[in-house]
Formats: structure tokens, sequence, C-alpha cells
């Protein structure tokens, strides 16, 4: 694995990130327009692990990629970083290179600008692009409905019991799904009433 | 018996108190403040006794002088692990806790003890300690001279640090669902990766 300085990042890696996302995080709408189809992951840990290693690995070798990049999203100014924020990561350690992010939400994206996965802080991460990754992923991981809606359940408990703002979930399914689905994924999660602005 | 053998009696029988006393203290905050009780109920009991004795028998001499300094020790001493045990009691977090060690375990044990405490919760895989303070646990888990600020520059407040034994520890003193965390990584023993939430109970 290989570590990059920010100014390197910013020579080599940027074009290729804002090919891919806008810059947002996984609560927003990250993508760029031409990267699809998109789907939500539940139960994703800040790096590539089980069920989810395996399907991207398989992908990345399909596409003829030989590693990836990874993105802290949340920097400090280059001047005051003491340890690197951006790294590639051969295909040989994906299973091996998550202690370096955890606990930074971040970017895993191809070294092509095909695709990206964007993750959160609260277990739940975006992918976009590349038909044949997200294909993968939905063959792979069998039980995506069920994570949806145990994502859904943390959010209503969150929201319940500490009062959070959860009004960022609409535009985000929106963005990964279209508004259509969206709307009929938060009918079925009783959480229509994020919709109508009013609980 | 001779003096000299009821001196080495009491000396013996006060030791044995003593110990017992001490260890019952130093087992749960309960037994220093029954222990503490008891210190001031004699003290005082003897206090009063050995000013009744000044005053209707032998008058102020060094012997009873003595046994009041000694009972005004034993009093403060009490006083002292009465508040102690309080302290200790409400340390532990609940008012149900009243047999939990009085020392707090750190490093890898301090772990053992959060996890142990800890319950599924909201989130993929996230465990809870309802209304334990997540701060004061990564500091006792944390290797002291290995703490530093939390990489991510947006999360003001926060830390991270290494796992005595090995593996990384991380508090977050706010989340996207509001609750504070602390991420453990790759410590021997465990999951790659554990999140905690310190949700309010």
């Amino acid at each position: 694995m290989e570590s990059y300085t920010e100014i390197e990042f910013r020579k080599n890696m940027d074009p290729i990130f804002r090919a891919i996302f806008t810059g947002g995080s996984a609560y927003d709408a990250p993508f760029q327009p031409g990267i699809q189809p998109r789907l939500l992951l539940y139960g994703f840990h800040w790096y590539l692990h089980e069920p989810w290693l395996e399907p991207v690995v398989r992908t990345l070798k399909e596409l003829g990629e030989e590693g990836f990049y990874v993105s802290a999203l949340y920097r400090p100014k280059p001047e005051e970083q003491t340890q690197p924020y951006h790294w590639f990561v051969p295909l040989s350690e994906a299973a091996s290179y998550g202690a370096v992010v955890v606990s930074q939400e971040n970017a895993i994206y191809s070294v092509n600008s095909q695709w990206g996965i964007i993750c959160s802080d609260e277990d739940h991460a975006l992918v976009g692009g590349s038909e044949l990754l997200v294909e993968n992923i939905k063959n792979a991981v069998g039980d995506l409905d069920y994570r949806l809606s145990e994502f859904f359940k943390a959010w209503k408990d969150y929201h319940r019991r500490n009062k959070v703002d959860i009004t960022w979930i609409p535009p985000m399914l929106s963005h990964v799904y279209g508004p259509e689905k969206a709307a009929q994924l938060l009918r079925q999660a009783q959480l229509d009433w994020l919709l109508h602005g009013e609980e | 018996m001779t003096r000299w053998e009821w001196t080495g009696a009491h000396a013996l029988s006060g030791g044995i108190i003593g110990g017992v006393a001490g260890g019952i203290a130093a087992a749960a905050p309960i037994g220093l403040i029954v222990v503490g009780t008891g210190g001031v109920i004699v003290s005082g009991a003897d206090f009063i006794h050995t000013i009744n004795i000044m005053k209707a028998e032998t008058g102020i001499t060094a012997c009873t002088v003595t046994r009041l300094l000694v009972d005004v020790a034993g009093a403060v001493f009490g006083g002292v692990g009465i508040a102690k045990g309080v302290q200790a009691w409400r340390a532990s977090g609940s008012g149900l806790r009243w047999l939990s060690p009085i020392v707090p375990t750190t490093g890898r044990a301090a772990l053992n003890e959060m996890h142990a405490k800890s319950e599924p919760g909201s989130g993929w895989d996230v465990r809870e300690v309802p209304g334990a303070n997540a701060e004061k646990w990564f500091y006792r888990i944390a290797d002291p001279q290995s703490v530093g600020p939390h990489p991510n520059p947006n999360i003001p407040g926060g830390l991270k640090g290494k796992v005595p034994g090995g593996g990384e520890i991380f508090y977050r003193p706010f989340t996207g669902s509001e609750n504070p965390a602390i991420d453990i990584s790759n410590v021997p023993g465990y999951t790659n990766y554990i999140k905690y939430h310190f949700p309010p109970r």
C-alpha cells in the first residue's frame, strides 16, 4: 500500500476523485451525474470487509484494475497533516488496509474514474458507477433489502431517542434510487412524513 | 497475664480486626462505607466514655489524652472512608452498583470491562453502553503515552490512542446519530472493528 501527500493527491488523484464525486458525503448526493447505477450499502464499517470485499475485488479483477484509491474525506490543512490521508491499495492488500481509515469517513474509488464508494460514520456507504460492480454486489449480498430496512430502523431509532435530524434521508435516497423508488422506500419504512416535512 | 502478654494480645486482635476491616473496605464501596461508619461510631462512643472517665475518676492524664487523640483520629479516618466510599459508589455510575470494585481497571482490562457492560444497540453491529461517559472510558483504555487528536479535524475534542497489548482506539464526542462513540480497531481477541455508542440512559 502506498500513501500520498496532499500535494500528490491534488496533482494525480483529485481529477479522478472529482470525476466520480461532487465532493459531498454519504449523507447527501455525492456522485457526479454520470456515475450510475447506485446502491446504498448498510453494515459498512469504514473499509472493505465482508460481504462487500469479495464482490468489489472480483469486479476490479474483471475490470482489469489492479487496485483502488482511498481518501479520507476530512483532512487538516496540508501543513498541519501529521499522517497520510490518501492511499493506493493494491488488490492483494484489499482485505488488510482497513486500519488506516477506521473512524474516518472516506472514499474508495476507481483509478479509472469508473466507480466509487463513499462511507458515512454511521455504518452506511453509497456505491456508484460501474454496472458490473453494482450487479456483482447485488448478486453477492443476498440480504440487501433486509439491510436497507435495518438502515431505516436505526435512523428512526436515533431520531426517536436523540431527536436527530433525518431530513437528509429523502434527498440522499433520491440521489441513489431516483425520486420514485425513494418515495416508495420511505413509505415502506413509514417515513413518508419526511416527504411532506412534518412528522 | 503479664502486662506484655496483655499488650501483645490486644495488638494481635487489633491487627486482625484492622486487616479484616481493610479487606472489607477494599472489596467494594459499600465495604468502605460500612467500615468508615463503624470507625466513626466506635471512636465517638469511646471519646464520650473517656471524657466520663476523666470527669469521674482520673482527670487529665497522658493516657486519657492519648486515648482521646486516637478517638479523634479514628473518627476522622472513618469520615474519610465514608466519603471515599460514596465517591467510589457514585463513580461506578449506578445507584445499584454498590459492589463494583473501587480501583478502576485500565488498558485492556478496562476495554474488556466496557465490552462486558455493552449491549447490542441501534445500528449494524453497533454496541451500546447507555449512560456511560465515553471520554472517561477512552482515557481508561488508551495508553496515556499514545493519546493524540483524532485524525479527522472536523471532530474537535476527538481523540485517538493505542490499546495496551495491541490495537487502536478512537473517541468521537459526537457522531451522525448524536451519540458519542468509541471505535476500536485490530485489538487482539476482538473482531477487526467494533463501534460503541454511548446514548443517554
